[in-house]
């Protein structure tokens, strides 16, 4: 009996080590980390404002699907993205097209900032013309005699 | 008797409400009344008439809240956001839990403001004060309409449901509790100096006289708008389990618009008081800023935007409040375009670089910014009706468009207190910027040698704030040590007097420093993020960031109205478990997720569980960098603005005689 | 400079007319990008279990309509299909997808409502629904003979969309 206790012991232990062996350090499939990626640059079509990756509506879920089938069968980033554009159109795109819908967008900022600081410089400039500086006009020699005889009067009072 | 009471109740502050309309109206043709019958008691009656407003309001509203309170579903407006088993705390905050109810607070809020207005109008400017109240009362007459005839919480249920729809969960939650009433705060703050702007219009009121008093409450209400803004992201980012915070979706964008105009009218104000200049830009500032708060309004609640927090949808509404508004702007813009465009100026700029000069910068970069966020807003629609083609324009449009200006602002803040009023020594600059620019290159460099793969906002944003830092501290030092010298102190408390005088500035400073404790944390948790999605199984441990995750099961259970399963994630090397949930609300569908989270100032670990898929549970982990800083920062704001209005009465008497003073303690 | 704040004006002209324009636009609905373009080859089984095939033309204009039983708005929709399969009769071929749909549940609400369809595509993985960019249900497709998309309407159908569709098929 007591050879059997012990095999079932070393049986148990042994079994108990390799289970952490197989409790496994988990790392991300690289391809739910691509597919994440894709997700994160697409918009979700039947919810508000939100990317694929972030949304939990079903057709959320199946796109997420039908991307990591893709990616398995070996279609890039851009194969992919576009696939979803040419059946939804830019709408599913997150981020504006670069050129043509999104063009205006894109050029606004830097434009928009060029014109407002010139703006504002030019409207210091004119602000500053108009309100230049204008030296107080210098007296005559009548005027001082006036102010000095006014002063003579002042003391003689007091 | 219980019945009777039960029954009316509501009824009695529905009439409350009516009545209230009803006076609005003689408060807001009171001064016009006044001066055809002659009769300077009548203008007068507008202060009466506003206290009596909030008092009808606040019955109105208690009825509301009493309704809420007893779970009376013969209201229809609580049947559709309350249910019995709803905590009490909930019970009263889902009054603005809704359309209608949120409406009505907006409402109360206004008319609560309009009876302090006229509390200091009494004192302050009584001549034009009855003008001041009609403006505030055109305003409320416009939420009441709304709010009585197309959008009514007194609306009855009859006979009354059974049960209560219950409260949205998202919303059952304290930061979303008081989230909105913080924005209201905000949004109707902002109607103070507009009503200030529109007086001024009408009654040829100089600005000079009247923008030392609008300060307090534009800071105020900023500081408001920004509590309900952070109040927000911060709710976001524990409860929707995305681990962001703000992703520029339309009515985020909505309150945001307001605020960066906020902050240029409170720069712009420093600079009237200081040197009398920009007269045209308050005006305009202080009309648009409120014009912004009543397009927020009106994105929200007309679902001409497709957005996560809109309300639900009514056209209906949308144009009666698109009416409104356009009657609001085209009435305050005609006016300033009439007679605000006033060139009393008295004082020319006189070089090009100067404080004022970075001032007017500011308020340019921060309108520019303004414009962008609301072309990047309205711009899928501006192209739908143009050629019909539909756009997303989201987070990564505005991150990467936007940032660049944000650090221009941050340069601003670095240079501008350094620079003085008038003209300035560029040598003199130079030597009080030097180190400054010196601890800005280390930054970018301590950037790069941390991580040089980084996105190049990492290496640009560490080094502004190094050297704006810097140059806060160098401005520190150099007036203490002045000081210190004068009176044969230390420095440190030479530096504590200083801050204790001078609050308005060093209330600033703080605000500055807030706002630079915030640009940390984004750098940290925008750039610097890690994350995860994997499938685990009991005792699978993940590696994510610098931390270690051992999943080890889940605990079910029953609690208030919803049941839970909850992960145990343990964090190796510490005795910390993190147990992010799963919950059910019977009465609503769809289930939720709450994040489990754990904190510290280094980092946040964040962890979402998911479905379960082939006997393991789905994870999504996040490591977030410095995200803690970010609310830290909101905090320090709020204390810089607090120190700043702290300085005491011997300001207010000086603006009460109609005269700033050149350099007073401003 | 005080001319520039007359820009105000436009700004203002122009804010307005594109919010009252949001009024009246439906933010939900999405512009397909498929119509003028070749309806896609899908291969999948019909709700009997017989092979079909979406995309092939029998030289007839065809309208393709997408439905399930989980969906209310599919009832209302439903009699303007049946009036619809009865008018134009051989003129038109009337097939659809079963969108997302236990076979059981697809089956009796055909049998409770009627079954104007030559047949109903299973695609319970929801992959014929994306391959032609459906977001919603119901929606129905027009195709024209040479295999063209003409149209597609993202809401219930009515009658007078029916009858525009297929005159648009016909062209």
């Amino acid at each position: 009996m007591k050879k059997y206790k012990k095999t079932i012991l070393v049986f148990l232990l042994t079994l108990f080590i390799s289970s952490s062996v197989f409790s496994a350090e988990v790392a991300e499939d690289p391809i739910e980390r691509k597919m994440l990626d894709i997700a994160e640059k697409l918009r979700c079509t039947v919810c508000q404002n939100q990317p694929v990756a972030e949304s939990r509506s079903e057709l959320a879920t199946d796109m997420k699907d039908l991307i990591t089938e893709k990616l398995k069968q070996g279609r890039s980033e851009q194969e992919i993205i576009q696939y979803f554009v040419d059946r939804y159109g830019d709408y599913v795109l997150l981020e504006p097209p670069q050129s043509g819908n999104g063009a205006l967008l894109w050029i606004m900022p830097p434009m928009l900032l060029l014109l407002a600081v010139l703006a504002a410089v030019l409207m210091m400039k004119s602000r500053r013309e108009k309100l230049a500086f204008t030296p107080p006009p210098t007296l005559s020699d009548a005027d001082k005699e006036r102010i000095r005889l006014a002063r003579e009067d002042d003391s003689g009072k007091k | 008797m219980q019945g009777f009471i039960n029954n009316y109740l509501i009824e009695f502050g529905h009439v409350a409400t009516f009545t209230a309309f009803i006076i609005l109206l003689v408060q807001a043709s009171a001064p016009w009344l006044a001066g055809r019958l002659q009769s300077p008691a009548l203008a007068r009656s507008g202060i009466m008439a506003s206290y009596i407003v909030l008092i009808l309001m606040t019955i109105g509203g208690a009825t509301l809240i009493h309704a809420f309170v007893v779970s009376d579903f013969t209201v229809l407006y609580v049947a559709s956001h309350s249910n019995r088993e709803l905590p009490l705390l909930y019970k009263v905050t889902a009054l603005w839990g809704g359309h209608e109810g949120s409406l009505f607070l907006w409402a109360w809020i206004l008319t609560a403001f309009t009876c302090l207005l006229a509390f200091q109008g009494k004192r302050l400017f009584p001549m034009r004060l009855p003008v001041m109240l009609s403006v505030q009362a055109c305003l409320t007459l416009g939420f009441l309409g709304l709010i009585l005839f197309l959008s009514n919480p007194f609306e009855r249920l009859l006979p009354g449901a059974m049960a209560g729809k219950d409260l949205n969960p998202l919303l059952q939650d304290p930061g979303m509790a008081i989230h909105p009433p913080m924005l209201y705060l905000g949004y109707v703050g902002f109607s103070i100096p507009f009503a200030f702007a529109m007086t001024a219009m009408l009654t040829r009121w100089e600005t000079t006289l009247w923008i030392g008093l609008i300060r307090r409450w534009t800071l105020f209400a900023w500081t408001m708008l920004t509590v309900g803004i952070m109040l927000g992201g911060w709710w976001a980012y524990y409860e929707l389990g995305w681990g962001g915070y703000w992703a520029w979706d339309p009515v985020e964008n909505a309150s945001f618009m307001p605020w960066l105009l906020g902050t240029a009218l409170i720069h712009s104000i420093t600079v009237q008081e200081n040197r009398r200049m920009l007269q045209t830009w308050n005006l305009f500032l202080a009309i648009s800023t409120f014009a912004l708060s009543l397009l927020g309004t009106f994105l929200v609640r007309s679902g001409v935007l497709s957005s996560v927090h809109a309300f639900a949808v009514d056209p209906g509404r949308g144009l009666y409040i698109l009416l409104f508004m356009g009657t609001v702007l085209v009435i305050s813009f005609g006016l300033f375009l009439a007679k605000g465009r006033v060139d009393t100026q008295r004082e020319a700029m006189s070089s090009s670089v100067s404080r004022e000069m970075l001032f007017v910068m500011n308020n340019v970069l921060f309108t520019v910014l303004c414009v962008l966020v609301m072309l990047g807003t309205l711009y899928p629609l501006a192209l739908e009706a143009i050629n019909g083609a539909k756009i997303t324009v989201g987070a990564p449009y505005f991150n990467a468009t936007l940032i660049p200006f944000f650090f221009l602002v941050i340069l601003l803040m670095g240079i501008a207190p350094a620079t003085p009023w008038r003209k300035v020594n560029l040598s003199r600059l130079w030597s009080r910027l030097w180190f400054p620019v010196v601890a800005g290159f280390s930054g970018i460099a301590a950037m790069y040698a941390w991580d040089d793969k980084a996105h190049w906002f990492a290496y640009v944003g560490t080094g502004l704030v190094a050297f704006v830092l810097m140059a806060m501290l160098v401005d520190f030092f150099r007036n203490a040590s002045r000081r210190a010298k004068q009176n044969n102190e230390n420095i440190i408390s030479a530096w504590l007097f200083l801050v204790k005088r001078n609050r308005r500035y060093y209330g600033g400073m703080f605000v500055h420093f807030g706002v630079l404790i915030i640009a940390i944390g984004m750098i940290g948790s925008g750039l610097f993020r890690s994350e995860q999605v994997v499938l685990m199984a009991k005792g699978d441990v993940l590696e994510i960031g610098n931390e270690q995750l051992r999943f080890d099961g889940v605990k079910q259970f029953k609690k208030d109205n919803y049941f839970a399963l909850q992960g145990q994630f343990a964090l190796l090397g510490t005795d910390i478990v993190i147990k992010p949930e799963r919950r059910k609300y019977p009465v609503q569908e769809a289930p939720t997720t709450e994040s489990g989270i754990d904190s510290s100032w280094a980092r946040d670990v964040y962890i979402v569980i998911g479905e379960v898929v082939n006997g393991r549970y789905s994870v999504h982990a996040y490591v977030n960098p410095l995200v803690e800083w970010i609310w830290l920062g909101g905090f320090i704001i709020v204390f810089g603005i607090g120190w700043s209005l702290s300085q005491r009465m011997r300001e207010k008497k000086v603006h009460t005689a109609g005269v700033v003073k050149q350099g007073s303690v401003a | 400079m005080g001319k520039a704040w007359w820009a105000i004006v436009p700004v203002l002209v122009i804010l307005f007319g594109l919010l009252s324009y949001g009024l009246t636009s439906n933010p939900k609905h999405i512009p397909s990008p498929l119509i003028g373009k070749q309806f896609p080859i899908i291969e999948g089984k019909d709700l009997n279990g017989n092979s079909v095939t979406l995309g092939v033309i029998d030289g007839k204009p065809t309208v393709v309509n997408v439905w399930a039983s989980w969906c209310a708005a599919c009832r209302t929709e439903h009699n303007v299909l049946i009036r619809g399969a009865r008018r134009y009769g051989n003129n038109i071929s009337l097939v659809a997808i079963n969108y997302k749909d236990e076979l059981a549940n697809a089956k009796r609400w055909l049998n409770q409502l009627g079954d104007p369809y030559q047949w109903s595509f299973h695609d319970l993985s929801g992959r014929a629904g994306l391959e032609l960019g459906v977001y919603g249900v119901p929606e129905t497709f027009f195709v024209n003979k040479q295999g063209i998309i003409v149209e597609k309407i993202s809401a219930p159908l009515t009658d007078a969309q029916f009858a525009a569709g297929v005159e648009l098929m016909n062209k």
